[in-house]
């Protein structure tokens, strides 16, 4: 549909060159290009093992499974296929599956993988089946680790702007508690001395740390995350660079500051431009992954943070001035299409499910703002790649497999519907969950794929109704 | 110029990161967690209408002699035509009137079965506009109340007769449902689970009783025969048609599907009187008799499809 007309003419061309008894084996290709965007941990990878296995389980295997998923209904569905996608590795599904028989869950993605999903479907209208039987229905997606996601506004400042911002916040928010190591570091540093390997290194060094301390603590806004990958191929104990406090980098003849500011333009460079060449590519369709249960977890500044992070990265990355949007402004009709999607919707009881839909819809406030005046469709939902728990003996309550407890039950009190009636003083412990023996009857039992999948593939003029 | 002490890393205030009440209470169970069923499986569409033995035999039976009868006139034409005098010959005569009687008896008997079978359960037929209602607003963009929706669509479902094909597709229309979806897509659901695919059988159902019908009149030695098994055929592409839907046409229904019936009967004479009249101006051959029940054949089906298409105009 996307390329209806491209897709007859090449259909034309293949038609004149084959010959009749052929024709069957004619294919009409529909590709779709999803920007998967999440940060680290927001269920990027398991959304990928689940909707496979999904897919495969309803069309293989005949369980009732994506019902929403209307424009693919399974009598339709000839195969489902998977295939490499050029230039990456293919996504380890069977390493995530393997993990989750082995009750672990799958290991964080420390590395580009990508994967084409390729759906054979039958034409159903009785004219066109005899032209072109069928139509492949391709899903081209890339997983990356979401640290890499973080970085990406970075590439749009210069190092004494980067520096200023990450200084500010490190010193507010809830990250001020993590910080305080690494300022009384730098307070004691002496910058008088020339910035050797090992001086820069120690910097360098103590500043991951930080990064760490506070990610193991919720705290999404942390640049650059990929100093928090040891695999990252980017060196950062020979290229490394930190922020620094105003009164260096307000002196650009500083040795720190030259030094830094040379790696910071080399990370860019080298590191960030070429990963938002290849993993990051345009697509009209975006879907951007939110875990809630992160921020509750810790507290409601830690929201107000995610909150600011979710808007940085639409300003820098989704919508920012060199955008596909910008680019394409003007040359295409179409609709840019955004689904704010809050992962792991079954650490919640059914009936708060509301409640963290409305949540979400506050968080991405920011974020839609940049988009307000553009036309892009937008619309949240609510996602489980994976249902581990169960009712519980109230409408507030869900039991659950505790990774020390054994089966437990817990009661949860109301979520809050916006920020602000959030208490400050109080946080929606997450849950300790082990992965259940039965995973893959859970991993079909997981909610609200195929509602979001249904709404990204259905054009405007198509859709029927607001489902 | 080179200042290493800086005014904001003297401002290292040590807040210490406050406490916070726990908003869920946790308590560990002494039971084993149950396990997650799968879900159901859709197994390949199997549904066959329901047919009785006894049916089908006396059915056959009429089918048998009515093929007989075929040959008896056949012969007894040959016979007349050979013995100028008939009175001469009264046991054939009275043989192959005992045998047009019994197959006219057939399908009369046939079709008047078919009848009241119909009739039966005329009381069932449920309006469905209260669903197209809600599909209309669903279609404007309107979010539906998902108590509503799974009212209406629960009063349709449970009103399908047992055996039909709209039960058995509501049946896979309940599997898909789960208790977080919405009005509109509960709707959708059904809409694509039971409204089209009944619709697309009961074409097929269709399809295949116009093929019978053009049979039936293909094989009818006399217009007297043929309008019998056409109100045979009639009747009974009614009754599976109804099957196919799980519901009966209402009274007022049941007259316009008559009015359609007598259409389609008086139209097969009249397709009747132009074959004739083309066939006498050809030949009185057998392959001419042949082309004319073949034409006829052919319009039956025709009609036979326009009331079959009257009639789920009525279910839908
Ligand atoms: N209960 C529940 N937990 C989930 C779900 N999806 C993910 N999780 C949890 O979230 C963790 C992170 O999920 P991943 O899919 O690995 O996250 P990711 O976005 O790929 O993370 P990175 O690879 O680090 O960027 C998992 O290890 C699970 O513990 C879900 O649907 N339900
Ligand atoms: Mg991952």
């Amino acid at each position: 549909m996307q390329n209806r007309w491209s897709a007859l003419v090449d259909k034309a061309a293949q038609v004149a060159t084959t010959s009749s008894n052929k024709l069957a084996d004619i294919v009409t290709k529909q590709t779709h290009r999803f920007t998967l965007t999440g940060l680290s941990r927001s269920g990027k990878s398991m959304l990928f093992t689940s909707i496979l296995t999904m897919l495969k389980s309803r069309n293989d295997e005949g369980y009732v499974c994506l019902p929403l998923l209307r424009t693919l209904p399974p009598e339709d569905i000839i195969f489902t296929r998977i295939e490499p996608l050029e230039g990456f590795k293919p996504f380890p599904l069977t390493l995530s599956l393997e993990a989750l028989a082995n009750q672990a869950w799958p290991a964080p993605t420390d590395e580009a993988y990508g994967f084409k999903l390729i759906i054979r479907v039958q034409e159903t209208h009785s004219v066109k089946r005899k032209l072109l039987p069928h139509t492949d229905v391709i899903f081209e997606f890339v997983d990356y680790p979401g640290e890499w996601l973080t970085d990406l506004p970075m590439l749009s400042k210069s190092y004494a702007q980067w520096s200023d911002t990450a200084w500010a916040q490190l010193s507010s928010g809830p990250q001020q508690y993590y910080a305080e190591e690494w300022k009384a570091f730098v307070n004691r540093f002496d910058f008088e001395a020339a910035p050797t390997r090992e001086r820069i290194g120690e910097l360098v060094e103590c500043y991951t740390r930080y990064l760490k301390v506070a990610k193991s603590n919720g705290i999404s806004m942390l640049q650059p995350g990929s100093f928090l990958l040891d695999t990252s191929e980017f060196d950062r104990f020979e290229h490394g660079f930190a922020p620094l406090p105003s009164s260096i980098t307000s002196d650009i003849s500083h040795p720190w500051f030259e030094v830094f500011n040379a790696h910071y333009q080399k990370f860019g460079k080298d590191w960030l431009s070429p990963i938002k060449e290849d993993v990051f590519k345009e697509t009209e369709k975006q879907i951007i992954l939110v875990d809630l249960f992160e921020g509750l977890n810790h507290s409601r500044q830690h929201l107000y943070q995610l909150k600011e992070t979710l808007s940085h990265l639409a300003d820098a990355f989704v919508y920012g001035k060199q955008s596909w949007f910008a680019k394409r402004l003007g040359k295409s009709p179409k609709i840019g299409k955004v689904a704010f999607v809050a992962t792991k919707s079954d650490l919640l009881p059914a009936g708060e499910h509301d409640n963290l839909l409305a949540l979400l819809e506050q968080i991405t406030e920011g974020a839609r703002a940049k988009f307000a005046d553009k036309p892009i469709a937008f619309e949240h939902f609510l996602v489980s790649a994976i249902k581990v728990t169960d009712e519980g003996s109230a409408p507030q309550a869900l039991r659950y497999q505790d990774k020390d407890l054994g089966y437990v039950e817990a009661t949860f009190e109301s979520v809050p519907t916006r920020l602000k009636d959030m208490e400050s003083d109080a946080h929606f412990p997450v849950l300790n969950v082990a992965v259940p023996k039965d995973f893959k009857a859970r991993i079909l039992a997981g909610r609200g794929l195929d509602r979001l999948f249904q709404y990204l593939l259905t054009n405007e003029e198509q859709s029927d109704g607001k489902y | 110029m080179a200042n290493t002490n800086n005014s904001d890393t003297n401002t290292v205030e040590s807040v210490p990161e406050p406490t916070y009440r726990a908003k869920i209470v946790q308590q560990p169970l002494d039971i084993a967690p149950p396990e997650q069923a799968l879900p159901e499986r859709i197994e390949p569409e199997q549904w066959q209408p329901p047919v009785k033995k006894s049916r089908l035999s006396v059915g056959l039976a009429t089918l048998g002699l009515a093929l007989t009868t075929v040959i008896g006139f056949m012969l007894f034409d040959a016979i007349t035509t050979l013995a100028s005098n008939a009175a001469q010959y009264p046991i054939i005569t009275t043989f192959l009137g005992i045998m047009l009687t019994c197959v006219v008896g057939g399908l009369s008997y046939l079709s008047a079965r078919e009848y009241l079978g119909y009739r039966r359960v005329n009381s069932a037929l449920l309006d469905s506009s209260d669903i197209q209602l809600l599909e209309q607003q669903s279609k404007a963009g309107e979010s539906l109340d998902v108590a509503q929706v799974a009212h209406v669509i629960d009063r349709h479902g449970t009103h399908f007769s047992a055996d039909s094909y709209a039960a058995f597709c509501y049946q896979r229309y309940l599997l898909h449902i789960h208790v977080d979806m919405t009005g509109n897509e509960r709707l959708a659901l059904y809409h694509d689970n039971v409204t089209q695919k009944v619709q697309k059988k009961a074409r097929e159902v269709l399809n295949q009783e116009a093929v019978t019908a053009g049979s039936m009149a293909f094989i009818s030695p006399n217009n007297l025969l043929q309008t019998a098994a056409i109100l045979w055929v009639s009747f009974r592409t009614i009754r599976k048609v109804a099957q196919v839907y799980g519901l009966k046409p209402s009274a007022s229904g049941n007259w316009k599907l008559m009015g359609v019936l007598a259409q389609n009967i008086a139209a097969q004479g009249i397709v009747d009187l132009a074959t004739d009249e083309i066939m006498s101006q050809v030949s009185g051959s057998l392959s001419a008799k042949f082309v004319e029940n073949a034409a006829e054949a052919v319009a039956a089906g025709a009609l036979n499809v326009r009331l079959g298409k009257a009639l789920m105009k009525l279910l839908k």
